[in-house]
């Protein structure tokens, strides 16, 4: 019983979290099965998979009800996107994975960060601009 | 749009997510909002629907070699769609630069833990 309470909080956050970030949500629901459930990992991969489908359904719904999904975009990035995503798995079996993880690593950390420095500059120099307006 | 970028946006992020095993809305949203130039709330709902896809050409081999716990995976789901209910509208509360904020911070983590733990 305690494991099902654990299974739905866990769906409960990682469905907020993917709703909001645009992401599919398994970065939480992997670790959160393997670490809090003692799930197996590549059990807890295929479940992360086969939950992400229906979340992502549900959050697109709305999502379209509101106007922000880019259709034609998403007609053309998907084909490539599912066919280079199945080339690079393909690859994967051959080279090195933690390596190339630690490189990746490098790269998400510096587009995350530059991303986060620019918009905190933005969004504190659109507070100036605000109070700027109020006080002239 | 330029059918190009998308076509190289796809190419990239596809590869990028099947290579690493990393997620493939994690790649996508910083590609739609740099390389097509889409604001933060576009990119997010966008980036879902590739997810969508994405999700269902990978789930299949999982299946086939019964790595699915589907009883596990029903709990979640139903979590899930409550959640997913609840972000989408958070998403749309949140204004385009606390939105993007809150991607960053995502990236951030993302990036040190696959330095850290590969």
């Amino acid at each position: 019983m305690g494991e099902v309470v654990a299974a739905l909080l866990i769906g409960l956050a990682g469905g907020s979290f993917a709703g909001l970030l645009g992401v599919g949500g398994g970065t939480l629901y992997v670790p959160a099965m393997v670490l809090l459930l003692g799930t197996d990992q590549h059990v807890a991969q295929g479940v992360s998979l086969v939950v992400i489908i229906p979340t992502a359904i549900s959050a697109t719904q709305r999502n379209l009800k509101g106007g922000y999904v880019d259709r034609d975009a998403a007609l053309w990035v998907t084909p490539f996107a599912v066919l280079a995503a199945l080339g690079g798995a393909f690859l994967a079996g051959f080279i090195p994975g933690e390596q190339l993880s630690r490189i990746f690593g490098v790269m998400v950390l510096y587009v995350g960060a530059r991303t986060l420095i620019t918009t905190w500059r933005r969004m504190r120099r659109d507070a100036a601009a605000a109070r700027a307006e109020v006080s002239g | 749009m330029s059918r190009m970028r998308a076509a190289v946006t796809g190419l990239v992020g596809g590869f990028a997510s099947g290579l690493t095993g990393i997620g493939g809305g994690t790649v996508m949203v910083p590609l739609l909002t740099g390389l097509m130039r889409m604001p933060q709330h576009r990119a997010h709902a966008t980036s879902l629907v590739i997810v969508i896809f994405a999700a269902l050409s990978a789930v299949s081999q999982y299946i086939l070699r019964d790595e699915v716990d589907w009883a596990l995976a029903a709990a979640l789901t139903f979590g899930g769609v409550v959640g997913a209910q609840i972000g989408a509208h958070a998403m749309r509360a949140l204004p385009e630069l606390q939105l993007r904020l809150a991607f960053a911070v995502f990236l951030v983590v993302v990036g040190l833990r696959l330095l850290v733990f590969g």
